[in-house]
């Protein structure tokens, strides 16, 4: 079940911050893919780093743990992760741990 | 599907970082067989909660039931720990207690059953009166 989860990186247009969209399932299996991946991106992203969950699936609590270390991790380095498309499962499970606000939300595209 | 047949499965996963996924599975395809996968939304997000619990604390294989009943469906997670799981702290953002706060707020009851060699956590899901 290696294939459940994909990351990409979309270089957007020069002076505007870096995308990476998250597709598939983040759970114990895969939370440590989405965490090295978006930790390299963090290295190459100077200013903010979007995370596009549209095409995100499922998460649960260890999904949650990573995108609060990787944004704790951008913090320390400088850099701000703002999260984009969440879709309503999503929402609901950081409304019910009360992480939502934690995080920067950009505009939905 | 005859009303009067036993609605309830059961599985075993050996205690891997993909017991929660097929976990998962293993509930939806229960869930829709018996008809109600609509109405059961989230017992696929409580079962990979407590399946995620037990694989994190125990090393033995993780049994799985599920049961239907006429007003609730109800989810054992079964366990060869006798360590309980921990619900951590919100406000500190500790890692790991997430899961069982999801599970309290989105389960009708749930509960911990110690028992030699080990222990099952359960939760029930009611059926939504509309």
């Amino acid at each position: 079940m290696s294939t459940r989860l994909e990351c990409r990186i979309e270089s957007g247009q020069p002076g505007e911050p870096r995308v990476v969209s998250i597709r598939g399932e983040v759970d114990l299996a895969t939370a440590p893919e989405l965490e090295s991946f978006v930790v390299r991106a963090l290295e190459e992203s100077p200013g903010t780093l979007v995370l596009d969950l549209e095409e995100l699936s499922f998460i649960d609590s260890s999904g949650l743990r990573v995108l609060v270390a990787v944004s704790r991790d951008a913090r320390s380095r400088g850099v701000a992760i703002q999260l984009r498309n969440v879709p309503r499962h999503a929402q609901r499970v950081l409304d019910l741990t009360g992480l939502s606000d934690w995080f920067d939300h950009a505009a939905d595209s | 599907m005859d009303a009067s047949s036993p609605k309830r499965e059961s599985c075993l996963l050996p205690p891997t970082s993909a017991a929660p996924a097929l976990a998962r599975r293993f509930v939806e395809t229960a869930l829709t067989n018996w008809g109600v996968f609509d109405a059961f939304g989230d017992v696929p997000l409580l079962t990979s909660e407590l399946v995620t619990n037990a694989v994190r604390h125990a090393a033995s294989d993780v049994e799985v039931s599920i049961d239907l009943g006429p007003d609730r469906v109800r989810v054992e997670v079964q366990d060869l720990s006798e360590r309980p799981p921990v619900k951590g702290d919100l406000a500190a953002a500790r890692d790991g207690g997430w899961g069982l706060h999801i599970v309290e707020r989105l389960a009708t009851r749930w509960g911990l059953e110690p028992h030699e060699g080990g222990k099952t956590v359960w939760y029930e899901v009611a059926l939504p009166t509309s």
